[in-house]
């Protein structure tokens, strides 16, 4: 058991660890990034050159390279990029010419909003569901659930959705299908991406459940005869925390997927849609700063449950690697 | 056999379909009833017939036509991309399990990296930069997958190094490469496959998921994600052109999915 002193020292250590990884890991990214930005196909002065209807001449190709330093080495070129980068000038959209940022701020409200609704709705279905099944495993009842989840791990959410909008929005129209301007326009989207992640969720929690269970101090717990108000709480959900923390952390990427997919659908004017449709127009400062928007939301929402293993479980160390299944 | 088939009814199922799925797929231009690219104005948006057991879409092509064709374009490259993940899960994960602490850390950084990002973020940088086309799609999509091949196999590799048959063949002067390819590969194999298995249905949908948002195959191609877009726009008028596709999608991925569930539990 180390001293109160020490463990904090070791937490800081590796919190400081953890905190010099996120930016390499974004560093590196945003290497990538450029790299790819690069190998795009069509020569970015010839392509502006074009694009305002003049002829791209060697001359003036020269002079604009050189003027935007595309002259200089890459790796020249990748620093002064990522000076203004990490600074948050992400440019102007080639489409509309407003800034990238303040276009993508604009739209991160609905999308937050939809991933965040259903992430909880997430929880709050599966996590029961998961627990309920996980401690009556192999009963009819779990294995008929268990059965349609792996049926429902198969159904792919544009299907689901449009299932969902053709029964709720055209046989029986009670639901706005298309937009975000009413929390009525939020529920066929929710819904959609909460049936689809919910699936996942169920299972992980039910196998969490059934590996918990045999712990010596649950079933101790168990035997002992304590009230459900005790028992499922202070006991069951609380190991499993973090377990559940990194279920959590891990399908954060697959919502933002799943919003995407939804927020086309349902024609939801969002960022991830945004996002999408920027390839569309091969708009590279917005394909760009959204990319890095959201890896670096990504990467930070990591760090920020690192700290949370730290106080759900004081023998996480440096060393250690992290609790996956 | 019988007694195997008896016991396993819905697995056997899946894999009968799955069969009979790639022969159809196989043998498209000789047993679809039209061509799928045939547009014929009289007869579009026709319910499903006899005559066009799926209906027909907005141009008048018969859809089960274009369902059968579409096997080609939906399932066979999912095999594709999910062999070429496994080859680098395979060299890069091996690589690794061998390599130093220091190297292998490093790697596992990296596919920590890359595990972490969305899928579709990966695709949408990928594609947004180098251009539309299946092979930057494919290109996407393997990078987005070779981690988690990489780590599994680098973990089943260092799991695997401590047994004792790795010993005893090493003992009897084996060495190198050839316990790596006679011990260790085959020793991995079933968890490998059963995984691949597995994967095959989540890239059914993610192949199929990008053709839907328009990145991967495109119009007038008879892959299904590509049919399901159409479908969606005419949902009001002809919804059996978004269910059928749909469903194709559906059963493909359930059927493996179902399969590799059973294989799971068999170890």
């Amino acid at each position: 058991m180390a001293l109160p002193e020490e463990r904090s020292e070791v937490m800081l250590r590796s919190m400081i660890h953890r905190l010099f990884m996120l930016v390499v890991t974004f560093v590196l990214f945003s290497l990538f990034v450029f790299t790819l930005m690069r190998l795009a196909p069509g020569d970015p002065a010839s392509m502006l050159l074009l694009e305002i209807g003049a002829v791209p001449e060697q001359s003036i190709v020269a002079d604009l390279q050189k003027q935007w330093g595309l002259d200089q080495s890459f790796i020249q070129q990748y620093l002064a990029w990522a000076n203004h980068v990490f600074q948050g000038e992400l440019g102007h959209s080639f489409s509309s010419g407003e800034p990238v940022l303040s276009e993508m701020i604009e739209r991160l409200g609905s999308t937050s909003k939809l991933i965040a609704s259903s992430f909880l709705l997430t929880l709050f279905i599966s996590i029961p569901i998961g627990i309920w099944m996980g401690l009556n495993e192999g009963t009819m009842a779990d294995r008929v659930v268990y059965s349609m989840t792996i049926l429902g791990l198969s159904i792919p959410l544009y299907w689901l959705a449009i299932l969902l909008m053709y029964a709720l929005g055209v046989i029986w129209p009670v639901l706005p299908v298309v937009g975000s301007s009413t929390t009525r326009h939020y529920i066929l989207p929710v819904t959609a991406m909460t049936l689809v992640q919910s699936v996942y969720f169920i299972r992980m929690v039910r196998s969490y459940t059934i590996q918990y269970s045999k712990f010596s101090y649950i079933e101790a717990a168990k035997a002992r005869g304590l009230r459900p108000s005790i028992f499922y709480p202070s006991y069951l959900l609380r190991s499993m925390f973090i377990p559940i923390l990194t279920l959590i952390t891990t399908s954060l990427p697959s919502f933002f997927g799943a919003s995407i997919i939804t927020e086309t659908i349902f024609s939801f004017p969002g960022f991830s849609k945004y996002m999408l449709e920027a390839i569309f127009r091969r708009d590279f400062p917005v394909i760009q700063g959204s990319a890095l928007f959201v890896a670096a939301f990504i990467f930070v929402f990591n760090f920020m449950t690192d700290l949370l293993y730290f106080l759900a479980d004081p023998r996480v160390h440096l060393d250690k690697q992290r609790w996956e299944v | 056999m019988i007694s195997i088939i008896r016991a396993n009814k819905l697995p056997t199922a899946a894999l009968l379909y799955i069969i009979l799925l790639i022969i159809t797929g196989l043998a498209a231009p000789w047993i679809s009833p039209y061509d799928p690219f045939h547009t014929n104005h009289q007869q579009k948006l026709l319910p499903p017939s006899v005559a066009h057991p799926f209906g027909t879409d907005y141009l008048g092509r018969d859809l089960l036509s274009r369902v059968i064709h579409g096997i080609s374009e939906s399932v066979f490259p999912v095999f594709i991309v999910l062999s070429v993940v496994m080859l680098i899960g395979l060299l890069v994960g091996t690589w690794s399990a061998f390599l130093g602490n220091k190297l292998d850390m490093l790697m596992m950084s990296l596919t920590d990296i890359f595990t972490a990002l969305p899928s579709m973020l990966l695709t949408i940088v990928v594609v947004g930069f180098l251009g539309f086309g299946m092979e930057n799609v494919y290109f996407a999509v393997i990078l987005s997958w070779w981690a988690k091949y990489v780590r599994i196999i680098r973990g089943l590799i260092h799991d695997v190094k401590k047994e004792p048959y790795i010993t005893a063949s090493r003992v009897s002067g084996a060495f190198g490469l050839r316990i790596i390819t006679r011990h260790m590969i085959p020793n991995i194999m079933p968890q490998i496959g059963t995984m691949l298995i597995l994967d095959v249905s989540k890239v059914i949908l993610t192949l199929s998921g990008l053709s839907f948002l328009g990145i991967g195959a495109q119009p007038p191609s008879p892959e299904w994600g590509v049919m399901l877009l159409d479908g969606k726009n005419y949902l009001q008028v002809a919804p059996w052109m978004g269910f059928f596709p749909g469903f194709m999608i559906f059963l493909t991925a359930a059927s493996f999915q179902i399969i590799g569930e059973r294989l799971r539990r068999e170890r």
